[in-house]
C-alpha cells in the first residue's frame, strides 16, 4: 500500500490548527477545581514531532504562542514557546538516535522507547517552563512542575498514542520526516549517554523545581546550565 | 497491526467514554439526552467531514447501509441504556452491561469462531469482578428495567460483532465519518420531536460550547474513528473483554477526581476495590499475548544456554 503523504504546509497548518482549536477549548473549561491546566492538547506534540519533525515543532511553539496572544501573554509565554518547540522536536530527534526505522511501535521494544522519548521530552518541558519561570522570573508556582510533567507525559500516552498508531498501520502508514542532521560531531554512543544523563538531571532539577524554596534556588541554577547545555546538545 | 496495539486503541476509547463524566458537568441541564446526541454526534460528524472532506467522494451504497446499521444499533443502545438506568439501582444496571463479555462470545460461536480457553478463563474472572463488585440481590432487578438493560447489552453486543464484519470490508474513516452523521441526523430528528426548536433557545455560552466541542472531540469524533480501526483489527471478544475494564477506569477516575464523579465515598469501597482487582486480572488473562511470552521466555533461556 502507498504510503500517506502530506505536503509541509499542510503538516505545519494541521498541528497548528489543532493545538490552537483543541488548546483554546481548554483554556475556558476548568475540568477540576483549581487545576485549569489540564491540557489534554499536550497529547499532540509528541506524535506530531514524530511525524513531522521540525515543522510539528514551529507548529506547536506557535500555535501555543497563538493561544497565548488571546488570553495569557506575557514575558514567560516566551519560555512556553521553547518548551512547546522541545516538546515536538525532542521526541523526533530521539527516536532516530535510537531507532533506524521510521517511527512506528510495531514491536514492544518500539512502544518502551515512545515511553521513553515522551518522558524525557515531558521532563525537559517541564524544567524548561517551570524552572525558568522560578529562576528567570523568580515566581514559584506551586505544583506548576509537576501538572507540567503530568499534561506532557500522560496525554501523549492515553491520546497520542492511540493516534499515533493507527496513523503508522497497514491502513494509512503516514510518510514521516527523513531522519534528522547532526549538526554536532557527537557519535550515537555519546548522544545515549547524555540523553541518560540529561533525563536523571531533569528528574532532580523537577523534584528541586517542585518544592521550590529559597535553598534550592542556588542548586537549581547550577544544576540548569548543565541542562542548558545538554538540551542544546541534543537538539543540534 | 499487534495485538497489543490495538488494545492500546481500544483501551482509549474506553477511557474516553469512561471520562465522559468530567466534561459532562459543564452542559446546561435543559439539554435532553436527544439533545445531547444530536448536538455531539452532528458536531464530531461535521469536524470529520471538513477535515477528511478528500475521501468523503469514496463513500459508497455500501458504507451508507453499513453506516446505518451500525448509527441504527448504537442509538438503540443508547435507548435501551436510558430507560434501563431510569428504572434499575446502578449496581444492577452495571451488572447487566457487563453481561455483553458473555453475549459477544455466544454470536460469535454462531459465526463459527469459537473463543479461546484464555478468554474463557478472563471471562470467568471479569464476571467474578462484577458479581463482587455489585452484590447479588434478586429484589434488584425489576422487569421492565431489566429487558431494557438486556436490550441495550444485546444491541451493543450486536454492534460489536457487526462493526468488527463491516471494518474488514469498509474504510473505518468512512465508516466512522457516516455513522456519526447518521446518528446526529436520528438524534436531530428525535430531539426535535421531543422539544421542538430546542436548539435553537438554548443558551450557547463560552463553557457550554467548550464541553460541547471538547465532547464531540474525544467522545465521538476521537471515539468512533479509534474504534473502527480497533475493530478492524481486533477479535470482537477481545474488544468486550477490554471494555470490561471501565468499572475500574470509573473507579479510578472518581479517587483521582471524586468532584466529577459524585464523590469517592459514592464509588470507592474495599469491595470494589477487590472486585476492580479481579477485572483486571481478567481482561489480562484473556488480552495478553501468553503465546507470544512464552516464546520470548523460551528464546531468552536458550540463547542463555548457548552463551
Amino acid at each position: 500500500m502507498e504510503r500517506f503523504k502530506l505536503g509541509k504546509f499542510r503538516q505545519f497548518l494541521i498541528t497548528f490548527l489543532s493545538f490552537v482549536i483543541l488548546g483554546a477549548c481548554f483554556k475556558v473549561m476548568v475540568l477540576v477545581e483549581g487545576l485549569t491546566e489540564v491540557r489534554p492538547v499536550n497529547a499532540i506534540p509528541v506524535p506530531a514531532g514524530l511525524f513531522f519533525g521540525t515543522i510539528a515543532g514551529l507548529a506547536c511553539a506557535l500555535g501555543n504562542l497563538f493561544s497565548d496572544v488571546f488570553g495569557t501573554l506575557t514575558a514567560s509565554s516566551v519560555l512556553g514557546f521553547i518548551g512547546n518547540f522541545i516538546a515536538a522536536y525532542m521526541p523526533y530527534k530521539l527516536w532516530h538516535l535510537y531507532s533506524k526505522e521510521s517511527p512506528n511501535i510495531h514491536g514492544f521494544r518500539k512502544l518502551l522507547l515512545y515511553l521513553w522519548v515522551t518522558f524525557v521530552s515531558a521532563a525537559a518541558v517541564s524544567w524548561m517552563i517551570a524552572t525558568g519561570i522560578w529562576l528567570v522570573f523568580h515566581s514559584w508556582v506551586p505544583n506548576l512542575a509537576l501538572i507540567i510533567f503530568m499534561n506532557d507525559f500522560v496525554f501523549p500516552i492515553l491520546f497520542g498514542l492511540p493516534v499515533f498508531i493507527v496513523l503508522t498501520s497497514d491502513s494509512v502508514r503516514i510518510e514521516c520526516a527523513k531522519r534528522p542532521k547532526d549538526l554536532l560531531p557527537i557519535g550515537a554512543k555519546g548522544r545515549k549517554m547524555m540523553t541518560v544523563i540529561y533525563a536523571v538531571l531533569l528528574t532532580v532539577l523537577l523534584v528541586l523545581t517542585h518544592l521550590g524554596g529559597e535553598g534550592y534556588v542556588t542548586i537549581a541554577t547550577v544544576l540548569s546550565i548543565p541542562a542548558v547545555v545538554l538540551t542544546v546538545c541534543l537538539m543540534l | 497491526m499487534r495485538k497489543f496495539e490495538n488494545n492500546i486503541l481500544i483501551f482509549s476509547v474506553m477511557l474516553c467514554w469512561a471520562s465522559a463524566y468530567v466534561f459532562i458537568k459543564g452542559l446546561p441541564e435543559e439539554l435532553s439526552d436527544f439533545g445531547y446526541l444530536a448536538l455531539m454526534n452532528s458536531m464530531a460528524a461535521l469536524l470529520l467531514m471538513a477535515l477528511f472532506w478528500q475521501r468523503l467522494p469514496s463513500v459508497n451504497k455500501q458504507i451508507l447501509f453499513h453506516s446505518l446499521i451500525l448509527a441504527g444499533l448504537m442509538t438503540l443502545v443508547l435507548l435501551f441504556e436510558k430507560e434501563g438506568v431510569e428504572r434499575l439501582a446502578p449496581a444492577s444496571a452495571s451488572m447487566l452491561t457487563s453481561l455483553d463479555i458473555v453475549i459477544v462470545p455466544v454470536f460469535m460461536i454462531f459465526l463459527r469462531k469459537f473463543p479461546t480457553r484464555q478468554q474463557v478463563i478472563g471471562i470467568v474472572f471479569i464476571l467474578a469482578g462484577v458479581l463482587i463488585t455489585n452484590g447479588v440481590s434478586a429484589d434488584g432487578f425489576p422487569l421492565a428495567g431489566t429487558l431494557f438493560m438486556l436490550g441495550d447489552c444485546v444491541c451493543m453486543s450486536l454492534y460489536t460483532v457487526v462493526s468488527n464484519r463491516f471494518c474488514q470490508k469498509d474504510d473505518p474513516l468512512l465508516l466512522a465519518v457516516v455513522q456519526l452523521a447518521f446518528m446526529g441526523l436520528i438524534g436531530m430528528i428525535a430531539w426535535n420531536i421531543e422539544s421542538p426548536g430546542m436548539i435553537f433557545r438554548l443558551q450557547y455560552t463560552r463553557s457550554f460550547l467548550s464541553s460541547l466541542f471538547v465532547l464531540a472531540i474525544f467522545t465521538k469524533a476521537y471515539a468512533y474513528i479509534m474504534l473502527m480501526y480497533g475493530e478492524k483489527y481486533g477479535d470482537p471478544v477481545d474488544v468486550v473483554l477490554i471494555f470490561a475494564l471501565e468499572p475500574v477506569v470509573t473507579l479510578f477516575l472518581s479517587m483521582l477526581i471524586p468532584e466529577s464523579f459524585g464523590g469517592v465515598e459514592e464509588t470507592f469501597s474495599m469491595t470494589a476495590l477487590i472486585g476492580a482487582i479481579i477485572i483486571v486480572i481478567g481482561s489480562c488473562i484473556a488480552n495478553l499475548d501468553w503465546q507470544e511470552i512464552r516464546e520470548r521466555i523460551r528464546s531468552r533461556r536458550q540463547s542463555d544456554g548457548k552463551i
